[in-house]
């Protein structure tokens, strides 16, 4: 989404609108960044409450510091990303605990009406060994996960923020699923 | 190099950039497909780890968030919309939007804060692109082309207008009135050589204009001598300027009779308008030179003195003040070949009390003003006094002429003796008598100063310089308000006829005296030659002793009373507060303040040992002050040089009448213990002195010596 031009040039002029408050455009940036955000946080966080309540509060500060947002050298979302990722270092600070063991079971927050108990019940299972083999990742095989698959950043975008080579960001991201993939064997997935 | 095929395999498969299908994407890379599938899955499995969040919570959130957006951007609009009402040339830009796409309604943001680190917008540009901005650009720059064209304009082009503006500007930024008056004098040379100009390029009639151009400047620059406290030196300057100025303008104007005879009338009336207001000008500084003691000839350039001497003047009339009841004027004339009034003042001053510098005495003075050709004088004022001057004119300017001029005036009365210069008056046939034979004379009794007082001169007697009162007035006519007055320094010149006498030089006593229970020596000029005072101790043994100063000596009180004669008595109370004798200087001055004229100072000094305690000083000032004396005050200091701790007293009385004789007594009685040697011989004092201690060095500050009585 964030890698095609013709929206890339949109989001520019959103977000020029969005400096000045302009209630329009901060819908419109939130309806495009809202699900990564969340998705983000709660990777980080494991608690949906608390992703939800950050969030918002990524948001809310966007709004009070888009005005010295600068389009050199980086992309709206990785600034973004700046946001979400200072509001999560507070959180995990304020509640001194790690975000990836507090990885809740997907069962508990989306039931899905289609699927069945069975596989409710397999996916909640997968989903506690996936928490688990988080837990077992260096932090910045950690943080590409959470960057790639919670935020939606580019591997461009994801070197820029930890200011690697792309190329480093691909080999980080294939060893941190090989280790995933690995733990996860162990458990019995797939 | 298998791991990073196995990379780019993975990273093409989660990005996806062609959107297929699972399938689709194992089939381009089936080496790696094995590597691949559980990675993929485990990307699913990650991504629907993450729950999703109910639509209604996220609803909520939204509109929180747009509440706080909308917050934001009333803010933001109160700020900008101040910076534009506050000032539009606020340097905050407002950076203008336009998203490309029509779907997006809101067009126009503003951004209130720029980061220094971003890259700097052309600003100029950024205005001159608004159409307000640039349409006050192309104003400005046609101005400046204007202002360029009239720079060089003369008075018959369009452009002269603006060259007026540009020059009336340049007035009115001057800061003090001499720069003022520089400027104006400045201008009027400036018109005339545009009428110089004019007249080569035979355009003269279109330098009406200038005429009235000419003359207004040195009309203005007049009022401002005569409106203004000058010190002598800068009336001197702005005087001599004036002069040079309306003289250099006669000669020019007078050269153009011929020429403008055939011109139309309003040309015609603008240059005898201008010769008038010029010939006052002139006039009028002249009198202020001469009062100062200079000839305003030399203030002319030699090539304009040269001219004049060549040119016979125009005639002079001078009128005699009207002194009679009725206020008929009386008219003394005379035809001097002169231009100007050649410095022939000094015989007027020696017979007449000049209206103007002796202007202190309007109430029994009959006031006379002649001191120059061409001048009218027209008191209102009407006096019970005879008076008779006879003034002498003598004209320089014509080296070998000299007008004798007798003004004779009866003056009858009064308090407020109100002078008119008219110096436009000019009268055919010289008449040497008044029409009703009043004569001015002097003052009864009253001799004319003869010392030049220290003090700054303050404006004499309010005189009124009107234009003829025939002519008729016009808008721009010189009409100088009742208030407007000459600031003539007291400076006479005049030979006296009645000469002070200048018995305040020494009042020392010389008849030391030993009162009182001290009876030390009186002979010891230093203190450390005083033998120890042990009668009296005054400090405690204990008491740490401190280095004696001048300081320590203060004066305490002043006395000031009326001696014998024209005398002025005072006593000063000295008081050291130190333990040992102090011998300090003294000064006693002496102000005397006349009705309409400057104060003037008298001065008097001395050495005194003061013993602890306080001892008493006291001497005299003998002058015969004027009878406008309003107030005569005696101020005692002591005198600590360098050591700036001057201390001082002063006392007023009213004038001393004839035969006063109320000498001060001593506030308290003193204690007389020595008196120095006197350095000179002093003269024995009319009063006698109840104590003076002094080592007297009488110095008069009035710069000419007055002879004795």
């Amino acid at each position: 989404m964030a890698h095609d031009p013709a929206q890339q040039h949109d989001e520019r002029s959103w977000v020029e609108l969005a400096r000045s408050g302009n209630p329009e455009a901060v819908g419109w940036l939130y309806e495009r960044y809202f699900d990564r955000i969340y998705k983000y946080t709660y990777l980080k966080i494991g608690d949906a409450t608390d992703a939800e309540d950050l969030t918002e509060q990524v948001f809310l500060k966007m709004i009070e510091a888009i005005h010295s947002f600068q389009w050199q050298g980086t992309t709206f979302a990785a600034w973004l990303y700046r946001i979400a990722h200072n509001q999560v270092v507070d959180t995990i600070r304020q509640h001194s605990r790690r975000p990836q063991t507090s990885l809740e079971p997907v069962v508990d927050v989306v039931p899905s009406e289609k699927d069945d108990p069975y596989q409710q019940a397999e996916l909640s299972d997968s989903v506690g060994h996936l928490k688990e083999a988080l837990g077992n990742l260096t932090d910045l095989q950690a943080q590409v996960i959470t960057m790639k698959f919670g935020m939606g950043l580019t591997n461009a975008e994801v070197a820029t923020v930890l200011e690697r080579t792309e190329g480093a960001i691909k080999a980080l991201q294939y060893s941190a699923l090989q280790n995933l993939s690995k733990a996860m064997s162990l458990r019995g997935w797939p | 190099m298998e791991d990073e095929t196995l990379q780019e395999a993975l990273d093409f498969c989660l990005d996806n950039p062609e959107g297929l299908e699972m399938e689709e994407l194992l089939e381009k890379f089936p080496e790696s497909r094995d590597e691949l599938v559980p990675l993929l899955a485990l990307c699913g499995l990650i991504d629907e780890a993450v729950p999703a969040v109910p639509q209604e919570r996220k609803d909520a959130m939204k509109g929180r968030i747009l509440d706080a957006a909308m917050t934001r951007q009333q803010a933001v609009l109160a700020t900008v919309n101040g910076h534009l009402e506050g000032a539009l040339a606020a340097t905050l830009p407002i950076v203008t939007v336009e998203p490309e796409s029509p779907a997006q309604p809101v067009r126009i943001s503003a951004r209130v804060r720029v980061e220094e680190s971003r890259p700097r917008r052309n600003f100029l540009a950024d205005w001159l692109r608004r159409p307000v901005f640039a349409a006050a650009a192309f104003a400005a720059l046609i101005l400046a082309f204007v202002w360029a064209l009239s720079a060089s304009a003369m008075p018959d082009s369009p452009f002269y207008r603006v060259r007026m503006l540009g020059e009336s500007i340049a007035v009115n930024v001057q800061t003090s009135p001499e720069a003022k008056l520089l400027k104006h004098d400045e201008l009027a040379n400036i018109r005339l050589r545009e009428i110089g100009e004019m007249e080569r390029q035979g355009k003269l009639s279109g330098a009406q204009r200038a005429f009235a151009d000419y003359a207004e400047h040195l009309r203005k620059g007049q009022e401002i001598l005569g409106g203004t406290q000058f010190t002598e030196q800068q009336q001197s300057r702005l005087a001599r300027a004036l002069y040079a100025t309306s003289t250099t303008g006669e000669i020019k104007l007078e050269g153009l009779e011929d020429e403008v005879a055939g011109l139309p009338e309003p040309v015609r009336e603008s240059l005898s308008e201008s010769k008038q207001l010029q010939e006052q000008v002139r006039t009028y500084s002249a009198d202020v030179l001469e009062h100062l003691g200079e000839s305003p000839q030399t203030s002319l350039p030699p090539e304009t003195q040269d001219i004049l001497k060549q040119t016979p003047g125009p005639d002079a009339t001078a009128l005699a003040p009207s002194n009679s009841q009725d206020g008929t004027p009386a008219t003394a004339t005379s035809s001097p070949t002169s231009l100007g009034n050649a410095g022939g003042g000094s015989d007027d001053e020696a017979t007449a009390t000049r209206g103007v510098p002796g202007g202190g005495r309007p109430d029994k003075t009959a006031t006379y003003i002649a001191g120059h050709s061409g001048a009218s004088a027209t008191p209102t004022s009407t006096s019970t006094q005879a008076a008779t001057a006879t003034a002498t004119q003598t004209s320089v300017l014509a080296a070998s002429a000299t007008n004798t001029q007798t003004a004779r005036a009866t003056s009858t009365s009064t308090s407020t003796a109100q002078a008119e210069v008219s110096p436009l008056a000019s009268t055919p046939t010289p008449t040497n008598k008044p029409k009703n034979g009043a004569t001015v004379t002097p003052p009864r009794g009253k001799p004319t100063e003869t010392r030049r007082p220290e003090s700054t001169r303050t404006p004499g007697r309010p005189a009124t310089i009107t234009p003829h009162p025939e002519k008729t007035k016009k808008p721009g006519d010189f009409t100088a308000t009742p208030t407007a007055t000459y600031t003539y320094t007291y400076s006479p010149t005049s030979t006296p006829s009645h000469t002070p006498v200048p018995t305040s030089t020494f009042t020392a006593t010389a008849s030391p005296t030993e009162v009182g229970k001290d009876k030390h020596p009186t002979n010891t000029p230093k203190p450390k030659e005083l033998p120890t005072d042990t009668a009296e101790p005054t400090e405690e043994p204990s008491e740490p002793s401190r280095p004696v100063s001048v300081c320590d000596v203060d004066v305490k009180d002043v006395s000031v009373g009326c001696g014998s004669g024209d005398c002025v008595v005072w006593s000063a109370q000295l008081r050291n507060k130190s333990t040992e004798a102090i011998e300090i200087n003294w000064v006693a001055e002496m102000q005397v303040e006349v009705a309409g004229a400057a104060p003037m100072t008298y001065r008097d000094s001395g050495t005194v040992l003061v013993r602890p305690g306080e001892e008493s000083i006291s001497s005299k000032f003998c002058e015969a002050l004027p009878d406008l004396t309003k107030k005569v005050s005696v101020t005692v200091r002591t005198d600590t040089g360098s050591a700036s701790c001057d201390s001082s007293k002063h006392r007023s009385i009213d004038p001393c009448a004839t035969g006063d004789n109320n000498a001060p007594k001593p506030t308290k009685e003193p204690e007389p213990t020595k008196v120095a040697e006197p350095t000179k011989e002093p003269r024995p004092t009319k009063t006698p002195q109840a104590t003076v201690i002094v080592l007297p060095t009488i110095q008069l500050l009035p710069t000419k010596t007055p002879k004795s009585r």
